[in-house]
């Protein structure tokens, strides 16, 4: 128990962001083919790409708003149950923690005959979990139930996670010479799932009518779904085949309004996986009492009052394992951005094609939303874009989201002949003092460019 | 290939050395909570009628009634709880006086603990029992209650709206650490 406890906090404290899956660096940053995965309509200046098989593309991401590893873990003398009390009454049930990963097993693209549209394709492999504050229920295990009146919300529970593999291919449109469209098409294999939201009901403990207390489960509705968990003996065919498929899609445009001014908008999974194989369900659904047993000096003996409890319980708040078919919709992500690029073109950007000769400097704003189980996150980044040589591109970004007002990134990408390498990391800050940081995410991986 | 190798090499360091402040996740180890369970036992109303034999009409001078009772039965209450307080309140609105026991039996239905209460008549008793240490112990092997209700005799008689009101309920004080040893 506690040594995972532990690997659990350090896998945290090392991997350590907050907006889950907001590739804002990337978002934009069109040198990179890994750009058309958040905006398949981005501007392509280049005829084929070919990613460098399972390192094209890494993505981790972890966050918690609320508190940090080290507001809980500092060695700094004070006692960790107080510390863990004030943390947890300054914590609420909209905090959460999250885990992102993604990691790409191949992403290939090329130009068309028709030098308009340009096609790519892949798989990538994603895991993605968060977890609210389950307010209430950690009251309730820290306290018991000890305050006559106060009412436990069962709604504080909720979490999903999910293993993915995707296949997707997309194609990229340059319709006219300010408008660019572009489509990716998904099939989701699902190799587990587990969701527990939309929980509902109240446990409370009242001054009893007959006996002291009365121990009250109002309207309670909980539920558990999972898919893959059960015969979990062949993860990676799963990736390959699984009886859990869906389908996605992914949109996206980017508009030259005039020279210098862009606006680009993508959104992305649009989709759901419909889970039939393996699954495995668990229900609760009522409402329950308990004042106490009632004697009632029946003439004979054997008096089954245990018995009738525990057989009401079960009758009044029948566990359902019904393993029925179900659908989870897949986190819904919104990218939007104004963009407005000046500066002097370099001389020899001269001889180069209409594509390539863009301004070297770029600012802009970029709004990003996700939907989760509870409410969607919302961020929003200003960012500054250079190109600095032919070879060497960078974007810096100063991000405001749910909890973080110092969130600061960087990405770069390196050109050399066909050799492309980029690297993206955000909130800088928090690599100051990782245990303290709430919030990081890192991308980076490795393509050829064949212009 | 040089520079991008210098970047990469770069990057790398930067996030190699950056900076953890001093944490120590082995006070995961020194993690308790404390938590107070509150919970009913049993309770019974009993009437003029309940000590007044069906059958015969004759009035009966004791009542008894036994039940299984598996609140102590889960390992979280057998490891973790530190104390129980029993709490009773006992209400007479007869006009004699009760002699009520209260009793607690083992898987092997050996009595564990028993306890008497003198209710005078037309009075409420309120009580609170505490159980720690070797008496908790024994008080958790509890799986059977009985409860005994003796009406002192040579008395008045009883009018039927007269009844004795029992109410009992346990708050289990609760000390759960991270980890033990």
């Amino acid at each position: 128990m506690k040594i995972k406890l532990n690997n659990f906090l350090i896998l945290f404290l090392c991997i350590n962001t907050v907006t889950a899956q907001n590739k804002k660096i990337l978002f934009g940053f069109d040198e990179i083919p890994q750009s058309l995965m958040v905006n398949p309509g981005t501007n392509i200046n280049y005829n084929r790409h070919i990613g460098i098989p399972l390192l094209s593309g890494a993505y981790i991401h972890a966050g918690l708003t609320g508190f940090s590893i080290a507001d809980l873990f500092a060695n700094d003398g004070i006692d960790i149950n107080s510390k863990l009390r004030n943390l947890l009454e300054q914590t609420n049930r909209n905090d959460y923690y999250t885990v992102n990963q993604q990691l790409e097993l191949f992403n290939f693209g090329f130009r068309l005959k028709n030098p308009r549209d340009y096609v790519s394709f892949g798989f990538y492999q994603e895991f993605d979990g968060i977890i609210y504050h389950p307010k209430d229920i950690v009251t309730l295990a820290l306290e018991g139930n000890q305050e006559i009146g106060r009412a436990f919300n069962l709604e504080d529970l909720s979490f999903k996670a999910s293993l993915i593999g995707v296949y997707h291919i997309g194609i990229n449109r340059k319709i006219n010479r300010k408008l660019t469209v572009g489509v990716r098409g998904k099939i989701y294999l699902s190799v587990f799932n587990t969701t527990s939201v939309n929980n509902s009901g109240v446990f409370i403990t009242e001054t009893g009518e007959n006996n002291f207390y009365n121990l009250q489960l109002v309207d309670a509705n909980l539920s558990l779904r999972t898919s893959g968990i059960v015969n979990n003996n062949a993860v990676f065919s799963k990736f390959l085949f699984s009886g859990n498929m869906g389908l996605g899609v992914d949109l996206g445009l980017t508009y030259k309004l005039e020279e210098g001014l862009e606006i680009s908008a993508s959104i992305l999974d649009l989709g759901f996986i419909r889970h039939r194989k393996d699954i495995r369900n668990y229900g609760v659904k009522g409402n329950q009492m308990f004042e106490g047993l009632n004697l009632l000096f029946p003439t004979e003996e054997n008096n089954e009052y245990w018995q009738s409890l525990e057989d009401e319980f079960e009758e009044d708040l029948p566990l359902d394992t019904l393993n029925v078919k179900y659908t989870t919709t897949r986190s819904t992500k919104l990218n939007g951005s104004f963009a407005y690029r000046f500066g002097k073109k370099n001389k020899n950007d001269c001889l180069r094609s209409e594509s390539k000769n863009k301004l070297p400097n770029e600012i802009g704003i970029q709004l990003y939303t996700i939907l989760r189980p509870r409410r969607p996150q919302f961020a929003t980044t200003l960012y500054y874009y250079r190109r600095l040589t032919e070879q060497l591109r960078i974007k810096t970004t100063y991000t405001v989201d749910d909890y973080n007002f110092t969130n600061i990134g960087f990405g770069l990408t390196t050109h050399f002949k066909k050799y492309n390498f980029y690297v993206t990391a955000d909130n800088l800050l928090g690599y100051v003092d990782l245990s303290k940081s709430k919030n990081q995410a890192v991308q980076f991986g490795m393509n050829l460019i064949f212009e | 290939m040089k520079i991008q190798k210098i970047i990469s090499l770069l990057l790398m360091s930067v996030i190699i050395t950056s900076c953890v402040s001093d944490v120590d996740f082995n006070q995961v180890d020194d993690i308790s909570i404390q938590p107070i369970v509150k919970s009913s036992i049993l309770y019974f109303n009993a009437t003029t009628n309940d000590f007044i034999d069906p059958i015969t009409n004759d009035p009966i001078t004791f009542i008894s009634d036994t039940t299984d009772m598996r609140l102590f039965d889960s390992s979280l209450a057998q490891e973790d709880v530190t104390k129980i307080v029993l709490k009773f309140n006992i209400e007479n609105t007869f006009n004699k006086n009760f002699n009520l026991e209260y009793i607690f039996f083992n898987e092997a239905n050996e009595v564990i603990t028993s306890i008497p209460f003198n209710i005078i008549n037309n009075n409420i008793l309120e009580q609170e029992i505490s159980y720690e240490n070797g008496d908790l112990q024994n008080l958790l092997s509890a799986k059977k209650i009985a409860v005994i209700a003796t009406i002192e005799v040579n008395q008045d008689s009883t009018t039927p709206s007269m009844f004795l009101n029992f109410q009992s309920a346990a708050d289990s004080y609760f000390n759960i650490v991270v980890n033990e040893n």
